[in-house]
This record gives structure tokens, C-alpha cells and sequence, in this order.
């Protein structure tokens, strides 16, 4: 599902298919993109973790749960960029919000939920600070080029590739008073990660905003964009976590992953169809 | 585009619907619904026609049922309904690519469903009940045009005093 046509096909859609008929037209396309194996099983995998004792048929329609809010999920996030066109928005955990934007030189640690390019959008205008993303960059180059034509505007977009360079632009975009926001679920190909546990299972979470933070003595403030319906989103976020600073690194580094591991376990147990991982997150349930 | 700000009570903004009928609805229960205060810590709502999740679910609801109907009069009621979901898709093509303009898609499918409803509608089978329901929707929602239009600087002050 990487090619340059499906992310065509989508923006052709947006600009359009009838808005009254789009929730037949994504009914109709979340099952369609049942029949993609991979994916499908990933999530179900990955929903016998997050709800112990489940079964296969259940998780099957939990799976189209998860494709329909994704399927929503992406659309709202091409609608915004070709239309300019926000969803309704609701803030929990207001005062951390604020908090992060007073203080400045923060981490946002967030996971893939909700529409990460929203809650950048968002948190962009709601916000004085400089914020930067940091994400995957399209393995496809066709789509590659098509995302940066289609890049959202006044969003400074760091891709996690050349990961010694990044990391000094980074660790310079948090002590000048920056934002730095980063997916910490997930761990891509070449990217340094440290251990942890999610729903009992071992799993890896990226090092980068763990280290980034120790490194400019900055707060990670967990921040989730969860869909709550059409067009409607709440940003939720969580009281920080400082990493402290002592003589045993690997310890202080696995106490500030658990503290975020955590809030991830209790988000996900909550809005499980929110999470977008269709790859199983943890080895054990690859096998 | 416009928003607003902390104000639950703008949701039901006749601005933020589309159709005739789904204004007026959103009319009255602006008239009716009091001041609250947001169940979050803050609440951001944008006024766009197509921001009414109700009503974007009805109007599909609305047709694809009916189209589940229509095609149910060559096939079992069962297998209607799937077929129904790929069918509903064919316009989006139809329309789109030759004109690529949302306002012609949408204009097409309604002009579709009317098309269909007509012919069923003289048909002996119950399928014409149907028919009606569509038909008669798309009349409510001609009358729902003219009240609305009558009523258009009402609406406006209503919802300039909602959002002040």
C-alpha cells in the first residue's frame, strides 16, 4: 500500500466525492482494504495484546474498525491540505498544553493515533512556538515527492533519516525555545531504540526523544490526537515526564520509557481503533 | 474558514449544514438549545456546510438504503445491500472524472436516486414505498428551502448571537 496511486486516488476523492456520500463510499473502502493481509493481520496481532482473550472473528470486525477511522483519519488530513478544511476541535489536559507553550523547548511525544498532521496543524496555530516534525520519510519516491508537493504549509517538517545531523537540528530547535514533535510508538529501520514493555509484551520504542531530551534538559509532554467522530478530534494531553540525570543512564532512560509506555498502554486500552499500527508492535506476535 | 470558540451550543449553527431540511432541523434546536459550558477543557468549532456529522450520516444512510431498496427489486433483499455499496460508488467515477466538481457529483446522484425513485415509484411491488420516501424527502426538502429562505435574517441574527 506504499505506491504513488492510492494516495492519488485519495486526493482525486477528496476533491470529488459528494460529502453526504463519503461515509458509504469510506464504508465501502474500509472493507475493501480488508483484503490487504498484512495490514489486516497486524492489527488483529496486535488486538489479541491489547484485549487478552479475544477471538479471531471479533478482532476481524474490531480490524474494520480500525481501517474505518483510518480511513476518516486520512481523509480529514487530505481534506485539510487540499481544502484548508479543519475538523471540530476538543482539548483534555488543557493546562499541559499551555504549560509546554509557556515553558517552551519541550518534547511532544505522541503515537500513531488520530491525524498526526491535524494535531501538528493545530498545535501550530495555537501555539507561539516553532514546531518541528520529525516522522518517517515515504520508502516509495514517487510518493515521496508527491507528500512534499502536498506538504501542509507553516509546518517545519524534519524527516529521520540522516539521524547524526537530525539529531543536532533537533537538540537546536528544543533549546532555542522549540517544539519538537516525534511518533514514539513505532520504531522504523535504522533508528536507534530502546527497550520496553506494552500490553506484557516486549517491544522497542525510538531512543531519539528520550536522548533528545536528557540532552536539553526538556520535559516530554505526551500528547494523543484521538477521533472522536466525523470531523471531530480531541487533543489530549498528559502531565510530563522529566527525565532525570544520574549516574546510571539505562536507568533513567527505562524509568522515563516506562512512565511514557504507560500513558500509551492506558490510551490505546481506551481508543484501541485509534491506533494505527498494522504491523505487529511487538516480536512475539509476529511469529 | 471561521470558528468558534468554547460555545457547545454552535454545533447545531445552521451554517455548519448543508441541506435545506438539516438548516431548519439545526434552526430549531439553536432556538431551543440553551448556553452549557464545554464537558473539555477547551472546544474549537469550525463553521463549514459540511461539518454536520448527523446529517452527512443521514443523507448516505438516506441513500444508500434506498438504493439497497431499489436494487432489491432484481435480487434478494440480502445481497442488495452489498451491491448496493459498489453501485453507490459508480457515480463518483461517472461524474467525476469528466467534470471533476463536487456540486455536479452530488447534483448527479440526487438526479440518479430521483430517476429511480420515479420508475419504482409506479411500480406494484413494495419497492414503491420506498420510492415515496425518497421522493418525498427530496420535497421536504424543496419546502425546507423556502422556510429557510423566508426565514434567512433570522437565521442570521440567531446565529451572530450564538457566536458574539
Amino acid at each position: 500500500m506504499r505506491g504513488v496511486f492510492w494516495r492519488q486516488l485519495l486526493h482525486w476523492a477528496v476533491r470529488n466525492v459528494p460529502l453526504w456520500i463519503e461515509p458509504a463510499a469510506i464504508a465501502f473502502w474500509s472493507a475493501f482494504f480488508l483484503l490487504w493481509g498484512t495490514g489486516r493481520r497486524g492489527v488483529m496481532r496486535n488486538l489479541t495484546a491489547i484485549k487478552p482473550g479475544s477471538t479471531a472473528i471479533v478482532n476481524f470486525f474490531r480490524c474494520y474498525r480500525v481501517f474505518w477511522n483510518y480511513a476518516w483519519a486520512i481523509v480529514d488530513t487530505v481534506r485539510f491540505k487540499e481544502e484548508r478544511t479543519i475538523p471540530d476541535w476538543e482539548f483534555a489536559g488543557w493546562k499541559n498544553f499551555e504549560a509546554m507553550q509557556a515553558r517552551g523547548g519541550a518534547i511532544l511525544l505522541t503515537a500513531h493515533m488520530g491525524s498526526y498532521d491535524l494535531g501538528a496543524q493545530i498545535f501550530s496555530q495555537t501555539s507561539q512556538q516553532r514546531i518541528v516534525m520529525v516522522r518517517a520519510p515515504e520508502p516509495d519516491p514517487q510518493t515521496r515527492t508527491f507528500e512534499e508537493t502536498h506538504r501542509p504549509a507553516g509546518l517545519h517538517i524534519e524527516f529521520n533519516t540522516q539521524t547524526s545531523e537530525l539529531a543536532l537540528d533537533l537538540l537546536h530547535a528544543v533549546t532555542s525555545g522549540g517544539i519538537v514533535a516525534i511518533q514514539g510508538d513505532r520504531v522504523t529501520e535504522g533508528v536507534s531504540a530502546l527497550p520496553a514493555t506494552l500490553f506484557g509484551k516486549p517491544m522497542q520504542v525510538p531512543a531519539g526523544p528520550f536522548a533528545l531530551a536528557m540532552a536539553a534538559r526538556a520535559p516530554i509532554y505526551p500528547v494523543f490526537v484521538v477521533r472522536r467522530g466525523r470531523r471531530r478530534y480531541r487533543l489530549v494531553s498528559f502531565e510530563p515526564i522529566e527525565i532525570t540525570r544520574s549516574a546510571n543512564r539505562d536507568a533513567d532512560f527505562a524509568a522515563a520509557v516506562a512512565k511514557w509506555t504507560a500513558r500509551l498502554e492506558s490510551l490505546i486500552g481506551e481508543a484501541w481503533y485509534q491506533w494505527f499500527a498494522f504491523e505487529p508492535f511487538s516480536p512475539e506476535l509476529a511469529r | 474558514m471561521n470558528v468558534v470558540h468554547d460555545r457547545p451550543q454552535a454545533k447545531w449553527l445552521p451554517s455548519r449544514h448543508r441541506f435545506a431540511l438539516a438548516r431548519l432541523v439545526a434552526y430549531a434546536k439553536l432556538l431551543t438549545s440553551r448556553p452549557t459550558t464545554p464537558d473539555v477543557d477547551r472546544l474549537i468549532l469550525a463553521i463549514d456546510p459540511d461539518q454536520s456529522a448527523i446529517e452527512n450520516y443521514a443523507a448516505s444512510i438516506w441513500y444508500l438504503g434506498s438504493l439497497t431498496c431499489f436494487i432489491a427489486a432484481f435480487v434478494p433483499l440480502l445481497i442488495a445491500f452489498p451491491i448496493a455499496l459498489i453501485i453507490i460508488e459508480i457515480p463518483i467515477y461517472v461524474f467525476g472524472v469528466p467534470f471533476g466538481n463536487r456540486r455536479i457529483t452530488s447534483a448527479g446522484y440526487v438526479l440518479c436516486g430521483a430517476g429511480a425513485a420515479a420508475y419504482f415509484a409506479l411500480q406494484p411491488t413494495w419497492i414503491r414505498f420506498a420510492a415515496y420516501v425518497f421522493l418525498g424527502v427530496l420535497a421536504l426538502n424543496a419546502i425546507a428551502f423556502v422556510i429557510m429562505w423566508l426565514l434567512r435574517h433570522h437565521v442570521r441574527a440567531a446565529e451572530e448571537r450564538c457566536v458574539a
